[in-house]
């Protein structure tokens, strides 16, 4: 269920102090952190000398988060903000730290007013995707996910590969709850799956979820240049789907990069063998166990040495399956 | 220009930056108040950054190869988190391993003066072989209020190695400047820089002539948000996330973690604070990445570089008892050592640790076992021998070196005091590491903060240090061979001697002063038993090292084909005396080792001794196999055939 802003603007930052503050989550001080608490100590004087100074409750919440001591972290970023901090900055924050300590709920609140305040600001909207995901509220996330990455001017590869599994994610029930619960709701949320509806079969669904992974996956590329971590991700899905042109087509931009990556040539090999293309995969395979040939055994990184392994069959099966044909042919 | 002691303590309180002997006074006044710095060096590209307190009409970089510049590059400019503004000028196009002078300015005005204070050199191209020089610490940061003396005198020491002192002949001399993170204390904010590195005078002086790059460390992790790329740290500086400069690795997509090369030599920098806490889901894209990175690298040398160590035992920071260095450990060391890494470098601890040459140590320190170190010698040539690496290029667990260097401005004590046990070398002075990478070989060197080189090690590549597991099976037969080995219980009369005459040799065959590396390798039925490497005078980081007191051994050549080492005192495996002597049917080879650093095989022996002496270089060898004359538990003889 969503709570309407209204309401959340009246339980607004007292709630969060009293709900972190009572129920107590912090692990206690570190004692594995004694530049840390260096630190601390420095900004304590300085807090002395100037109190009313927001800035440095900033910094001492970031140290408290530091050493994981979410509730000394919630309460600094809530007397900054009683000091006039940039409501942007410690909203998120305290969604932030909130979420860590657990607190959905509460985190839930300050995401929303965050979001509320900046609809544009990518944290605010990755850290409500994490909120939802972690409430198994699973067609919310996807959607904050996709706007996460969409707004983020760097969206970090690890977070486009967590936005992406989040888009897998999604059911047809997740999908048609988010839209009944949007109908009652005045701020229109696009779920981050928007092609699903009530009478999807579970194949419609697989497809429309890789597909809105595949734009998250391409949308963060346009940012960032290819970056492999992500297009391999994309490849799996090409794959799992069934567009081996397309897994082919992304492979080869990661070729661009490193053309003697024989992982990738063998990946691309078996993606044209999967497309039926026998000759094209074989040529791949080939000249993938080339390459790694090039590396004398020695030389060879595990993973390296079984790709090899890994070819040397595939190359040897199709040469007997080629040499059966060629037998059946004759009979 | 050389800051005397005296004066840099003076001035490292003021935290204005400006030094007014550097810079023009334009005609609206705006003050430098921070920069310029150098930012993503490449072959073809460099960044320069610089802050004013007032709006600038159209921020630029006026460069060229000549102090009379000549090319205008505008930038763009935004608000600083210091009420004023920052400027960012890409040059591009730029020739590689160049020299430019530039100055900073605004639309035509210059803001600095051009000339050796403000200078920078573009990388070579990757792959090139030429001398590199890399500077490296970490944890330099230190409280605002206190002067860092420490780390000035860290500084001043490095200017003093390599440039007599002078800060600008110091960049000249320095091709890679890596930070290891903490570079400044707090949480790492922009606030904490702006006191501590980028104004102090004598700091500013370098920043504006050598450009740098940097691993995360804690305090900036507290300053920054990793899956946004945002806070001060991103803001502050760029790191590449592709191939911008020059790598022929892959694309991290991210400024935490990333790759680049420089000549032959391929640096990875890994995120030990937000990636490695969160190995499993965000920072999984990193360790990804890693493997790629490494299977499309082609470099000749792998230097990997992060903040927090993997083996370490400093008092505060424990590599068994924290979870981000033993997964550091545990999840990079691995996947670097599968593709030969050659070099990891940290910080974090406040102390100088640094392992012989070592392999596949991913436990606690207590489960270290001698097969973990392949070479347990100190790698100095003149006294254990450099640590070798067979192939050239990255070939899986050939071992590596791991370096703690985070007492830039600080020490504490090791925690035990013995530390960990793999070490090497262990110190608690502040200074900073210094790499030399000249083609094959690897330098490493600790100076310390009165200039003391306190620690020296070589890494050679392309050489196998060690003999083969069997005799080689092509060799030229030795004419008539002699192996003694004397192993009575006392070590002072502990002695080995092999001696072939009647051998074919031609004079290059063994020429150590030509940089020929030799090694004599003994076997019987059991495998390899003995060997014995003299050292080689040619290597090229014998340079390096320190010359007083000078070697006690020395070779020389008294007559064309005829090569003579001579060491009174046996400082190497014993070693007291090598002949060879070049002739067709004619030649001779003899290797004597005497007393206590002789290291005999145990005797008896086991059925049928073979031994040979190989070139490393070319893989020519001479042998025989022996017939035993005597053979107890305190003396060995054969000869052959
Ligand atoms: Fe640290």
């Amino acid at each position: 269920m969503r709570r309407s802003f209204r309401a959340l603007g009246q339980s607004l930052i007292a709630t969060g102090l009293t709900a972190v503050l009572m129920i107590g989550l912090s692990p206690g001080i570190s004692q594995s952190h004694p530049d840390i608490s260096e630190a601390e100590d420095a900004v304590a004087h300085a807090i002395a000398a100037s109190p009313n100074d927001p800035a440095l409750y900033l910094r001492r919440a970031t140290l408290q988060r530091s050493r994981k001591d979410w509730d000394a972290a919630a309460a600094s970023y809530i007397k900054a903000a009683d000091l006039g901090a940039d409501r942007d900055v410690t909203d998120v924050a305290l969604a932030s730290v909130l979420l860590d300590a657990g607190l959905h709920e509460t985190a839930l609140m300050h995401a929303d007013i965050a979001i509320a305040r900046s609809p544009n600001s990518g944290k605010a909207s990755l850290v409500r995707a994490r909120i939802h995901a972690r409430s198994d509220r699973r067609a919310q996330a996807a959607s904050d996910y996709t706007h996460a990455v969409k707004v983020l001017e760097h969206p970090e590869p690890g977070v486009v590969l967590e936005a992406m599994q989040a888009q897998l994610e999604v059911s047809v029930q997740d999908a048609v709850e988010l839209e009944d619960a949007v109908e009652h709701e005045d701020d229109a949320v696009t779920a981050g799956n928007e092609m699903l509806s009530d009478g999807d079969s579970p194949v419609d669904v697989a497809e429309q979820n890789i597909r809105s992974a595949l734009a998250v996956a391409d949308t963060a590329m346009a940012k960032l240049g290819i970056v492999p971590t992500i297009q391999s991700r994309a490849v799996e899905l090409e794959t799992q789907r069934g567009r081996h042109d397309g897994a082919v087509a992304r492979i080869d931009t990661m070729l661009e990069q490193a053309p003697r990556h024989e992982i990738w040539i063998a990946e691309r090999g078996d993606a044209l063998m999967a497309g039926g293309k026998k000759t094209e995969a074989m040529n791949a395979y080939t000249k993938a166990l080339a390459l790694v040939n090039e590396r004398p055994a020695s030389k060879r990184s595990p993973k390296l040495a079984a790709l090899a392994i890994e070819l040397e069959n595939k190359l040897s099966d199709q040469h007997n399956n080629n040499a059966g044909d060629n037998l059946n042919e004759n009979q | 220009m050389r800051i005397s002691k005296i004066t840099r303590l003076g001035t490292i309180a003021a935290v204005t930056v400006i030094m007014s002997a550097l810079t023009v006074a334009s005609a609206s006044a705006q003050t430098i108040t921070r920069g310029p710095y150098l930012q993503m060096p490449g072959p073809d590209r460099m960044t320069v950054i610089f802050h004013t307190d007032l709006a600038l009409t159209s921020a630029e970089v006026d460069y060229g190869t000549t102090v009379a510049l000549g090319t205008i590059t505008p930038g763009t400019s935004s608000a600083d988190l210091m009420g004023g503004f920052k400027h960012v000028v890409e040059l591009s196009s730029l020739t590689d391993f160049t020299k430019y002078f530039y100055a900073v300015g605004d639309s035509g005005t210059p803001l600095t003066i051009a000339g050796a204070d403000y200078a920078f050199t573009t990388s070579p191209l990757p792959g090139t072989r030429q001398p590199i020089r890399i500077w490296t610490f970490g944890d330099s940061g230190y409280w605002p209020g206190n002067n860092g003396t420490e780390y000035m005198d860290s500084r001043q020491a490095y200017y003093d190695h390599v440039g007599g002192g002078d800060v600008n002949v110091a960049a000249d001399a320095t091709d890679v400047m890596m930070y290891l993170g903490d570079n400044a204390y707090g949480t790492g904010n922009d606030p904490t820089y702006q006191s501590v590195f980028f104004s102090p005078p004598e700091l500013a002086a370098f920043l504006r002539r050598q450009p740098f790059l940097s691993a995360i460390g804690n305090h900036e992790g507290a300053a920054l948000d990793s899956v946004t790329e945002t806070g001060d740290y991103f803001g502050m500086f760029n790191f590449p996330t592709g191939n911008e400069l020059g790598t022929n690795g892959v694309a991290s997509g991210s400024e935490s973690y990333y790759s680049f090369d420089y000549g032959n030599i391929h640096f990875i920098v890994l995120d030990t604070e937000d990636n490695i806490e969160n190995i499993t889901t965000t920072g999984a894209a990193m360790k990804t990445w890693l493997e790629d990175d490494l299977i499309a690298t082609t470099a000749d040398w792998i230097i990997a570089a992060w903040h927090r160590p993997p083996y370490s035992k400093g008092i505060f920071h424990d590599s068994d008892a924290e979870a981000n260095e033993i997964a550091a450990r545990e999840e990079f060391v691995p996947i670097l050592e599968d593709y030969g890494v050659d070099l990891v470098i940290s910080g974090h601890s406040h102390t100088y640790e640094r392992t012989p040459l070592i392999d596949d140590h991913i436990g606690l320190s207590t489960t270290l076992e001698p097969f973990h170190i392949l070479d347990g010698g100190n790698g100095n040539p003149l006294v254990d021998g450099s640590y070798r690496k067979a192939s050239l290029q990255q070939a899986p667990h050939e071992g590596a070196v791991f370096i703690v260097t985070g007492a830039a401005a600080d020490t504490r004590a090791f925690s035990p005091s013995s530390g960990h046990p793999v070490m090497n070398k262990k110190l608690v002075f502040v200074g900073t590491s210094v790499i030399e990478v000249d083609g094959d070989v690897l330098v490493g060197k600790y100076v310390n903060d009165v200039g003391t080189v306190m620690d020296t090690f070589q890494i050679d590549k392309g050489i196998s240090a060690a003999c083969p597991a069997a005799p080689l099976g092509t060799c030229t037969a030795a004419g008539k061979a002699k192996f003694i080995v004397k192993s009575s219980g006392d070590p002072a009369k502990d002695q080995t001697q092999w001696k072939w005459t009647k051998v074919t040799l031609d004079a290059s065959d063994l020429d150590p002063t030509s940089g020929t590396d030799l090694i004599a390798c003994a076997w019987d039925d059991t495998g390899h038993i003995y060997d014995v490497v003299p050292p080689n005078p040619e290597n090229l980081g014998y340079a390096q090292f320190p010359t007083t007191p000078p070697p006690s051994w020395a070779w020389t050549s008294k007559k064309a084909g005829q090569h003579g080492y001579k060491d009174k005192v046996g400082s190497v495996d014993g070693l007291i005396k090598v002949k060879t002597k070049a002739g067709v049917g004619k030649g001779k080879m003899q290797f004597k080792s005497k007393g206590a650093n002789t290291v005999p095989p145990a005797l008896p022996l086991t059925g049928v001794l073979t031994a040979q002496l190989i070139n490393l270089d070319s893989g020519a060898c001479w042998g025989s196999t022996l017939t035993e004359k005597k053979n107890d538990g305190s003396s060995y003889i054969a000869a052959g055939p």
